[in-house]
C-alpha cells in the first residue's frame, strides 16, 4: 500500500501543477475531511484549513487571490515512503502576475493518507522538522 | 532622533490596526524599497511607495477586517535601523480559517520617512544581518 501512497502523492502534485488545487479536489486526491496545516511553515498569514471548502478558499482567494501568480509549479526534490505517510521535499516556483517578480520557496510536506485519499498535509520550512514529525529523525 | 524613528515605525502598526492606510502610506518615502524573502510567498524587491503599499495591501487583503498586529519588540539597532517583531491575528478572508503568526521587519528611515523595509524569517536572522548575535 505504501508504494501506492507514494504514487498517489506524485500524481497529486502533477495534477496541481497542471490545473491547481481544483484538480486535487475534483480528482478525489483530497479527503473531504482534509486538514491542510500550514501553521508551521512560517508563512505569515497562513493557518490550518479544514475540509475542501476552506482549502479551496485559501488557495483561490485568501492567498492567490491577493497575490496572483502567472504560474505556480512544484518540483519534487525528494520523496520518502513512510507507510501511511509520504514526505516530500519540494521547491515551489511562481511569478507574480502584476509584479512579474519570481518567487521561490523550499518546503517540506508530510502527507498522511487513508483509503487512497490524502487526509492530512502538514507543511514545514525544513527537512529536519518534517522528518522529526514523521518519526524519521536522522 | 532614534526614538523618534522607533515611534514612527510603531505608528505604522497602530495606523494599520486602525485601518488608517493614508497615514501608513504617508510614512513611506517616495523611493521606499521593500525586500520580502522566504517565508513570504510573494518574495522579491519592490520599489516606490505605490509598489510597497500595494504589496502590504495585497497581504492584508488575505485577511478579514479584524486582522490586528501586536508589537512584541521595537528597538533601534546599532546600524540605526528599527527592528520590529509583531504577532498578527486574523481570519482568512475567504476561508475564515484562524491565522496567526509572527512577522520580523527591519526598517530604515531618512528624515522621518521610511526608506527601506526588509523582512526576515526570524529575529535571529534579522540580528545577524545587522551584525549582532545574542
Amino acid at each position: 500500500v505504501s508504494e501506492e501512497n507514494v504514487e498517489l502523492v506524485r500524481r497529486a502534485i502533477e495534477a496541481f501543477n497542471r490545473r491547481g488545487v481544483e484538480s486535487l479536489i475534483s480528482g478525489g486526491f483530497y479527503s473531504p475531511e482534509i486538514v491542510f496545516d500550514l501553521s508551521s511553515a512560517g508563512i505569515p498569514g497562513a493557518g490550518v484549513y479544514h475540509g475542501l471548502d476552506e482549502v479551496r478558499a485559501f488557495f483561490e482567494e485568501d492567498w492567490f487571490g491577493a497575490f496572483p501568480f502567472e504560474e505556480w509549479e512544484i518540483d519534487v526534490e525528494e520523496l520518502i515512503d513512510n507507510g501511511d505517510q509520504v514526505i516530500v521535499m519540494t521547491r515551489q516556483r511562481g511569478r507574480g502576475a502584476s509584479s512579474g517578480v519570481a518567487a521561490e520557496l523550499e518546503l517540506a510536506n508530510v502527507f498522511t493518507l487513508h483509503g487512497a485519499e490524502i487526509v492530512r498535509l502538514e507543511v514545514y520550512r525544513d527537512r529536519e522538522r518534517a522528518l522529526e514529525v514523521a518519526g524519521l529523525e536522522e | 532622533m532614534s526614538q523618534e524613528n522607533v515611534e514612527i515605525v510603531l505608528d505604522q502598526y497602530a495606523a494599520t490596526n486602525e485601518r488608517d492606510f493614508e497615514r501608513v502610506m504617508s510614512q513611506y518615502a517616495d523611493d521606499v524599497e521593500l525586500v520580502a524573502r522566504e517565508p513570504w510567498i510573494q518574495t522579491g524587491r519592490f520599489r516606490g511607495r505605490e509598489a510597497v503599499g500595494r504589496w502590504f495591501g495585497d497581504w492584508l487583503s488575505t485577511f478579514d477586517r479584524d486582522a490586528r498586529f501586536d508589537v512584541k519588540e521595537a528597538r533601534e539597532l546599532p546600524t540605526g535601523a528599527v527592528l520590529i517583531i509583531a504577532d498578527h491575528h486574523a481570519r482568512g478572508r475567504a476561508s475564515g480559517a484562524e491565522v496567526h503568526g509572527t512577522v520580523v521587519w527591519v526598517y530604515r528611515l531618512r528624515e522621518g520617512k521610511i526608506t527601506r523595509v526588509e523582512g526576515f524569517p526570524s529575529r535571529e536572522e534579522a540580528l545577524e544581518a545587522a551584525g549582532l548575535r545574542e
